[in-house]
């Protein structure tokens, strides 16, 4: 109960389990590498897209040196566990054959798995819904796991997947094939009529229309329609549908017919956007999602990751052909001939299975495209106006993405989502006069959301949604949906409730009462924040006494965004990063962090301010 | 097997004299699949969340992409109540739903077997944690009408009344 008090939930508790075992010089593939598979408070109610699972060890995707970091995925899953009575579990060491664990309710039993290691993620959950019931929920690797690909996934249903860090593999080196969830329990909350009214309310405040003007899950006509293309939520409990699900589709590269969800990046695989532009078509686009994830393969590695690098090499002439086959990404048989060699480490394979900053250095070459498309610890560009040019965002915005890169341990975006995507993209239906109203009253000042202020207040956004980051991943909550802080609804634009009775609830405060209500834990909206800092830096403490980490490590972020931006912003210019005027920036992050600006270690003021007097005390060893 | 259920029904009703009920009714082409219903409905009635406490399904198989709601049909002619050995299912007053008495309720399953013999059809169950059968009452007690209703961000389900039930 103390660790839930002081940590929630979900990534804060994982992150005080691995600062307890797991020590310095752990890889990714040492046996004593924990996989920590946590739920928070959320996990299975009813708050809005609550429906998640976090992945936390040491990563093996990683770069230059696996260190401990975090993933995180929606669906079923988590919720299942819950029902079953658990929170999480960590697992450690490695077993002597494939097995697999089975959770249901009381009972867990690690179980021989091999009928089934080999098989991908499809045939694998098919095999054990046979065996434990169509409810049981799955987690799960395919062949790129059991291969210790760097990049693979923990898959769940057809498109839910921990993505990001590689902990597929993590789950491959310890012989863990899936992870198998029943539980017939339920989650008892606090106040469960405050709680309904505060959810009712949410869900409300998330949709644009009323829910009879909403549209059907059918599309209208066309190939989408012969196709039983249905809009469909994700994850348990999510008012959205960021996803669509398609069922049947005839293959392209080869004969048989598909059914994946596809969400989020997938939509990539088409082509048929202005920069990433191969063009498959519908019926290929499926058909190589649904590839992907059989096998297992995380799509942001590949689809901005090692597609973008490898076009690129081959525009130089610096790579023309794998293992002998020229570079089609029109074909969509190539395509699947490329993730199947590296799902299994065949030829070329081999070497892109260890992502595009090992290859490189194998390789001795291309290290300049790739010094354009990863910004840092071996992660390609998310929502930073440079690599990533699925995601818009301009100067001077992306300062706020860089600070939030330069002080995580893997792509910020897994739940960095609120300042470049939430609210200064997709909320830009209003002025910027409202949206910099929204940003003093959710970071302080309007100059935090005003494009005309470059390097004024941008430490304070950048380090609210990091903190906002590890809240989201704690309780959990999506970080597509989350946070709310703007509203169609309000004529000021700031997302905002009333509950019969209980008054006026702010967007800012939505996490807040939602833990309160379905806990009953009495802490005050500021302590709750105030946990999250206490992650924060419990995970800067891990990195500083596990790997190192200094203030060098965080700035070798700069020369990426030192880099002209991609797409120009509304001065029609296309800007770069200011080194001295960013390295101030950094300084006023540090300060406000609490952090020393020379090391940019937590300072034991800091660490003791957040009742971390034992992390503190090894600390200060590391200070002498 | 039951040849004569009237006979043997102890809540006071006759095949013919069991007033109408309403139900809720859901819409396929609407659903999403987020399972919100359920959620609510447990929360609302139980104070727990959980399909398994739930009294409207969704019944999933995402590898196939599919995934469909099932809600009490409060049949004219309830094999539930008509089942109960005890009269622990009544006809509600104000909605007509088949709703179970706890306190009379003995758990001996007579109504979920009646129901349907399909496990994942079934919509009276059994509480797991206390053995008590419970199923979808309409929320008959709450102002707003049934919660599930409510809570679906897309409209997929809506609430008819006895008398508008009685006229389609």
């Amino acid at each position: 109960m103390e660790l839930a008090l002081k940590y929630v939930g979900g990534r804060g508790i994982a992150a005080r389990i691995a600062w307890d075992e797991i020590n310095r010089g752990v890889d990714g593939f040492d046996p004593e590498n924990r996989l920590i598979v946590m739920t928070g408070p959320l996990t299975g109610t009813l708050a809005p897209s609550s429906g998640r699972t976090a992945f936390c060890g040491v990563a093996p995707q990683t770069y230059p040196k696996p260190w401990y970091t975090r993933s995180n995925m929606g669906g079923w899953f988590g919720s299942e566990l819950k029902y079953a009575g658990y929170d999480g579990m960590v697992i450690k060491g490695k077993a002597e054959k494939p097995v697999y664990l089975s959770v249901n309710d009381d009972s867990v039993d690690l179980v021989d798995a091999r009928e089934i290691w080999g098989r991908d993620t499809f045939s694998t959950q098919k095999y054990l819904s046979g065996k434990h019931g169509q409810e049981a929920k799955v987690a799960c690797i395919g062949p790129s796991g059991e291969n210790l690909v760097r990049f693979a996934i923990v898959q769940s249903e057809t498109e839910n997947a921990a993505g990001q860090g590689g902990f597929g593999a993590v789950m491959g080196s310890k012989n863990l094939k899936a992870i198998v969830a029943r539980g017939t329990g339920a989650v008892k909350i606090a106040d469960p009529e405050r709680f309904l009214e505060l959810c009712l309310a949410i869900n409300k405040d998330f949709q644009g229309s009323s829910p009879q003007e909403r549209p059907s899950a059918l599309p209208e006509a066309g190939v989408a329609r012969a196709y039983g293309l249905r809009g469909a939520a994700c994850s348990q409990s999510c008012p959205w549908r960021c996803g669509w699900m398609w069922r049947n589709v005839p293959g392209a590269a080869y004969p048989g017919i598909n059914t994946t969800f596809m969400m989020c990046v997938a939509g990539l695989f088409r082509g048929s956007h202005q920069f990433y532009n191969w063009n498959v078509g519908e019926e290929a686009a499926v058909e190589l999602s649904e590839v992907s994830n059989k096998l297992g393969l995380n799509h942001w590695s590949l689809l901005l990751g090692i597609i973008p690098w490898l076009r690129e090499c081959r525009a130089e002439k610096l790579i023309t052909e794998v293992d002998g086959q020229p570079m089609d990404f029109s074909s969509p048989r190539f395509w699947v001939e490329l993730m199947r060699k590296i799902s299994y480490r065949e030829g070329f394979g081999n070497v892109l299975a260890d992502d595009v900053p090992r290859a490189v250095d194998r390789l001795g070459k291309g290290r300049e495209v790739a010094e354009r498309l990863y910004p840092a610890y071996g992660f390609p560009g998310h929502w930073d106006g440079h690599g990533d040019k699925a995601n818009p965002v301009f100067y001077p915005l992306w300062l706020v993405s860089a600070l939030q890169w330069m002080c995580d341990t893997r792509d910020p975006f897994s739940s960095g989502h609120g300042y470049s995507q939430n609210l200064t993209r997709w909320s830009r239906v209003f002025s910027w006069e409202k949206l910099a109203k929204i940003g003093e009253t959710v970071y302080g000042s309007a100059k935090s959301i005003d494009p005309t202020f470059p390097y004024e207040y941008k430490a304070e956004p950048a380090i609210a949604e990091q903190n906002e980051s590890v809240l989201k991943d704690s309780l959990p909550l999506c970080d597509q949906a989350w946070p709310r802080y703007y509203s169609t609804h309000t004529d000021d634009g700031y997302a905002r409730i009333s509950l019969p009775g209980q008054g006026t609830v702010g967007g800012k405060s939505f996490e807040y009462h939602l833990y309160v209500a379905a806990t009953g834990v009495k802490v005050s909206e500021d302590e709750l924040g105030g946990c999250a800092e206490r992650i924060f830096n419990l995970e800067r403490a891990i990195q500083v006494r596990n790997d190192n980490r200094t203030r060098k490590v965080d700035e070798a972020i700069i020369p990426y965004f030192e880099a002209e931006e991609n797409l120009a912003g509304p001065s029609g210019r296309k800007e770069s990063l200011d080194r001295s005027e960013f390295l101030r920036l950094v300084d006023e992050y540090y300060g406000l962090r609490g952090w020393d600006r020379e090391t940019g270690w937590p300072t034991r003021e800091k660490l003791l301010e957040l009742d971390l007097r034992d992390v503190e005390g090894q600390l200060e060893k590391l200070r002498q | 097997m039951e040849t004569n259920l009237e006979a043997r029904n102890l809540s006071g009703y006759s095949r013919g004299s069991i007033p109408r009920s309403g139900m809720v009714v859901a819409d396929a082409s609407r659903c999403h699949g987020c399972g919100i219903c359920e959620l609510a409905c447990s929360l609302s009635h139980r104070g727990a969340c959980g399909p398994s406490l739930a009294s409207i399904r969704v019944l999933r198989d995402p590898l196939a992409g599919e995934f469909h709601l099932e809600t009490c049909r409060q049949c004219a002619y309830p094999s539930c109540l008509l089942a109960c050995p005890f009269g622990a299912i009544t006809s509600d007053p104000k909605t007509g739903a088949r709703v179970v008495d706890a306190d009379k309720c003995e758990g001996c399953g007579a109504c979920s077997r009646a129901c349907s013999d399909d496990d994942q059809r079934k919509m009276i169950r059994s509480n797991p944690q206390n053995g008590e059968y419970f199923k979808c009452d309409l929320c008959s007690r709450r102002d707003r009408g049934p919660v599930c209703v409510e809570a679906c961000p897309w409209g997929a389900l809506s609430y008819v009344s006895a008398n508008e039930r009685r006229e389609t």
